[in-house]
C-alpha cells in the first residue's frame, strides 16, 4: 500500500513516515500544498493523509484540485482546528475521513485501515485467533475448546478487538462503539471492562490474548505466533 | 398649542433620524431657535393686530358718533343753524376731522370745515354715497400726491340725511399720524422679534454646551480605559439623570468586561500552572533516562508513562475546546426531545462495571423529557456520575432522579452517599482546575474540569445547577431545565 503524507510540521511528518512505514505501508512525505499535488497528481497513491495547515497552498485547495482530477483517491485529513465547521467542510469538500490534531497514532492506524478496507470487507462470521473462536452470528465465544460466558458488552468488546486483531484499538474507540458514548471519560471503565474480559479468556492460560499498550489502549493477538 | 409641539417633536425626530453631520449643539440650538422664531412670531403678529383693530375700532365709532350728531342737529335744526355751522367749522378741526354737508340735487356744498375741499374731493365719497344699503361704512382715502406736502391718509365715512333725501353727510378723519405711530410699532416688533430670536439662538446654543458636557467627560474617560487601567470609572454625581443612566450602564459594562478580563486572565494563568507539572515531570523523567546508557526495558517504561501524561494533557485539552467552545456566543445547539430516562438507563450501564467493582449501586428513577443537546446532555450527566463514584466509597449507593417540579421545570439529579463536601467549598465548585482536596492533583482527582463542563452546559441550555452536600452524609447535584 503506497501512502502520501502531506504536512509542513517536520517532526509530525518523520512520526507518521516512521510509524506507517514499520506497519508495512510505503510512505513519501511532501512538505507543502505545491509539492503535494505534484506528488498526488504524478503518481498513484492508496491514500492521502493531507494537513489543512500548509503552506503555499492550503490544504482545502489540495483537496478540491485532487477532488476534481482523482475521483476515488482517498483522503484523510488532519486538523487541528476543532471546530464543527472545519470538519463538515472538509467532509463536504470530499475528504474520507478526518482526525483532529492531537490524535493517538494507533487511531489514525485504525482509520487509514477502515478507509483501505472499504468496499471489500471480508466475512466476519467466525474470526479465529489461536485457539479462540469467535462466531458473531450465534453470539458465543470458544476457547480452548471450552464456551466462554460472557454479558452482551463484554462480546462486544471482544468481538471489536478480534475483528481489528493486530491493531491497538484506543480507549475513545472501544468508548465510542461499546456504549455509545462519545466524550472522554475521566473513569476507568474500560479498563475494568478489559480486566474482567481478560479474567474470562486468558486466565488460568498459558497463551494471553489480550495485551495492554500502555497509554495507547489494547490489542488482541496471538503474539507466539506473530514472532515466529 | 398642542399641534405645535407635536409638530417640533416630528421635526426632532427627523433630524434625528436623518444621518447628520451636525453635532448636537447646532442642531438642538437650531431647533431651539426656529421654535422661538415661530413663538416671537405669532405673539407679536396678534400684538400688532389688536393694536391695529383697537384704531380701527375707536376710529370708525368716533365717525359714527359726530355722523349722529351731525343727523341729530340737520333733523332738530335748520340747515341756517349757527350750532351746526360751529359744529362743522370749529369743532371738527380740533377734533382732527372734516366734515361736509352736500345737497346732491343742487350740486352745492352747504357746510364743509375749511381746506376739506383741496384735501378730500367731494368725488372721494361717491363710493360710499352709491352704496345706499350700508349706512355708516367707512373706507380707507388716500390723498393725492402734491407738491411740498405728503400723501395723507384719511378714513371716510358719508350718509345720507333720512328726512332731506338730497342731503348727504360726509365726513373724514386723518388717520396719518396714527399710521406713523403703527409703522413706528411694526418695526419695534421686528427688533423684538430679531433680538429674540438671536437671543434663543445663542441660549440654545448656551444650554445645549451644558447640557452635553458630561459627554465630553464620557469621551476623555473612555480614552483612559486600557487593558492596564480596566478599573477607571466614570464619575456620575454631577450629571443630569439621562447621562447618569448611560454612566451608569457604561460602568457596568465595564465591570462585566473586567470580569471577564479577569476571568481569562485568571483561566490563562490557571492553564499555565495547570500544564507545568505534567511538561516538568515528562522534561525530568527523558533528561534523566538520557544521561546515562540504560536498558531497553528502561527506556519503554519511560515512553510508556510519558505516553499515559500525553494522553492526560490531551485529555485537558479536549474538555478545555469544549468549554471555550461552548462559551463562543457562536455555537448552535441542535436541540431534541430527549428520554430523561433512557439517557440515565444508559449512563448507569456505562458506569455499572466500574460501580460494580466499588460495590457501589446505581439506582435511575424517574421518567421526564425534555429539549436539549443530546450529546450534552449525556456529557453533563456522565460528568456527574463520574464524580459520585470518585467521591464514594465502598457499599455506598448513587441515585439518578428526574421529575418535572414546579412551573414546568425538569429536575435532572444525582446524589451520592459519599464523603460530601465542606460548605466553604460550594461555591468554587463550578470554577477551572478547582479541586476541593489540593493534594489531589489530576493525577488523581480528574482534570478538574467536570464540573465546570456541567455549569457550561447548562449556561447552554440556560438552565442552573445547584449542589447541596453534607459531609459524611453525600452529595446531590440537581440540574434544572426550564
Amino acid at each position: 500500500m503506497h501512502l502520501l503524507i502531506i504536512e509542513d510540521e517536520v517532526k509530525m511528518a518523520h512520526y507518521l513516515n516512521k510509524g506507517l512505514s514499520e506497519n508495512g505501508f510505503i510512505v513519501d512525505v511532501a512538505a507543502d500544498g505545491e509539492d503535494g499535488l505534484y506528488r498526488a497528481t504524478a503518481n498513484s497513491y492508496d491514500l492521502i493523509v493531507l494537513d489543512v495547515m500548509l503552506p503555499k497552498i492550503d490544504g482545502w485547495s489540495v483537496l478540491i484540485s485532487l477532488r476534481k482530477q482523482k475521483k476515488d483517491l482517498p483522503i484523510l485529513f488532519l486538523t487541528a482546528r476543532d471546530a464543527v465547521s472545519d470538519r463538515v467542510k472538509g467532509l463536504e469538500l470530499g475528504a474520507d475521513d478526518y482526525l483532529i490534531k492531537p490524535f493517538a497514532f494507533s487511531e489514525l492506524l485504525a482509520r487509514i485501515r477502515t478507509i483501505l478496507r472499504r468496499g471489500h470487507l471480508t466475512s466476519l462470521d467466525i474470526i479465529k485467533i489461536a485457539d479462540l473462536e469467535i462466531d458473531s452470528v450465534r453470539h458465543k465465544a470458544i476457547r480452548n475448546g471450552k464456551c466462554i460466558e460472557l454479558t452482551p458488552k463484554e462480546f462486544a468488546l471482544l468481538f471489536l478487538l478480534a475483528r481489528r486483531s493486530g491493531d491497538v484499538v484506543s480507549r475513545t474507540v472501544i468508548t465510542e462503539q461499546i456504549w455509545d458514548m462519545n466524550f472522554d471519560s475521566d473513569t476507568n471503565v474500560v479498563d475494568v471492562a478489559i480486566r474482567r474480559l481478560r479474567q474470562k479468556i486468558d486466565d488460568g492460560l498459558q497463551k494471553k490474548l489480550i495485551h495492554t499498550i500502555r497509554g495507547v489502549g489494547y490489542v488482541l493477538e496471538d503474539r507466539e505466533k506473530n514472532q515466529c | 398649542m398642542f399641534w405645535k409641539i407635536a409638530k417640533k417633536i416630528n421635526v426632532n425626530n427627523n433630524l434625528l433620524s436623518r444621518p447628520s453631520k451636525w453635532s448636537i449643539i447646532w442642531q438642538l440650538a437650531f431647533i431651539y431657535t426656529i421654535s422661538a422664531f415661530f413663538v416671537f412670531l405669532a405673539a407679536t403678529l396678534f400684538l400688532y393686530w389688536i393694536f391695529t383693530t383697537q384704531f380701527a375700532r375707536e376710529n370708525y365709532q368716533i365717525l359714527k358718533n359726530e355722523i349722529l350728531i351731525l343727523e341729530k342737529i340737520l333733523q332738530t335744526h335748520s340747515l341756517k343753524s349757527p350750532i351746526l355751522q360751529e359744529e362743522i367749522t370749529v369743532e371738527s378741526p380740533l377734533e382732527h376731522y372734516y366734515s361736509r354737508i352736500i345737497d346732491v340735487a343742487k350740486g352745492k356744498i352747504i357746510f364743509e370745515t375749511p381746506e376739506m375741499s383741496s384735501k378730500i374731493p367731494v368725488s372721494s365719497f361717491l363710493e360710499l354715497m352709491s352704496d345706499q344699503q350700508k349706512s355708516y361704512a367707512a373706507t380707507n382715502f388716500t390723498s393725492p400726491k402734491k407738491k411740498h406736502e405728503k400723501r395723507k391718509n384719511y378714513l371716510l365715512m358719508a350718509t345720507r340725511i333720512s328726512n332731506v333725501p338730497s342731503l348727504y353727510i360726509q365726513i373724514a378723519m386723518d388717520i396719518t399720524e396714527q399710521q406713523k405711530v403703527l409703522e413706528e410699532y411694526r418695526k419695534d416688533l421686528l427688533m423684538v422679534l430679531l433680538i429674540g430670536v438671536i437671543g434663543s439662538a445663542i441660549v440654545g446654543i448656551l444650554v445645549t454646551r451644558k447640557g452635553i458636557k458630561p459627554l465630553r467627560e464620557i469621551t476623555l474617560s473612555t480614552q483612559r480605559i486600557t487593558i492596564a487601567r480596566l478599573k477607571e470609572r466614570l464619575n456620575s454625581s454631577s450629571w443630569p439623570k439621562e447621562l447618569s443612566q448611560l454612566a451608569v450602564a457604561f460602568n457596568e459594562m465595564l465591570d462585566r468586561i473586567e470580569e471577564g478580563f479577569t476571568r481569562i486572565s485568571q483561566f490563562a494563568s490557571d492553564l499555565a500552572h495547570e500544564f507545568r507539572t505534567p511538561i516538568a515531570t515528562l522534561m525530568g523523567e527523558a533528561e534523566i533516562i538520557l544521561s546515562k546508557p540504560r536498558t531497553n526495558e528502561d527506556y519503554r517504561e519511560v515512553l510508556e508513562s510519558s505516553l499515559d501524561e500525553f494522553s492526560r494533557l490531551s485529555h485537558t485539552i479536549e474538555n478545555l475546546l469544549f468549554l471555550a467552545r461552548a462559551e463562543s456566543p457562536a455555537i448552535a445547539l441542535k436541540y431534541n426531545l430527549i428520554n430523561v430516562r433512557e439517557v440515565m438507563d444508559d449512563i448507569k450501564d456505562f458506569y455499572a462495571i466500574v460501580a460494580e467493582e466499588k460495590n457501589i449501586s446505581i439506582i435511575c428513577q424517574g421518567e421526564t423529557s425534555l429539549m436539549a443537546e443530546p450529546l450534552m446532555l449525556r456529557r453533563a450527566l456522565g460528568n456527574l456520575v463520574s464524580n459520585a463514584l470518585r467521591y464514594t466509597s465502598q457499599a455506598g449507593c448513587i441515585t439518578l432522579d428526574t421529575h418535572l417540579s414546579e412551573n414546568n421545570v425538569v429536575s435532572v439529579s444525582v446524589s451520592d452517599t459519599g464523603e460530601g463536601i465542606a460548605p466553604e467549598h460550594l461555591p468554587h465548585l463550578c470554577s477551572r482546575f478547582y479541586r476541593v482536596d489540593p493534594a489531589r492533583s489530576y493525577r488523581t482527582g480528574g482534570t478538574g474540569l467536570g464540573l465546570a463542563i456541567v455549569k457550561s452546559i447548562m449556561d447552554l441550555h440556560k438552565g442552573k445547577i445547584i449542589i447541596k452536600s453534607k459531609k459524611n452524609i453525600g452529595t446531590a447535584i440537581t440540574l434544572l431545565f426550564s
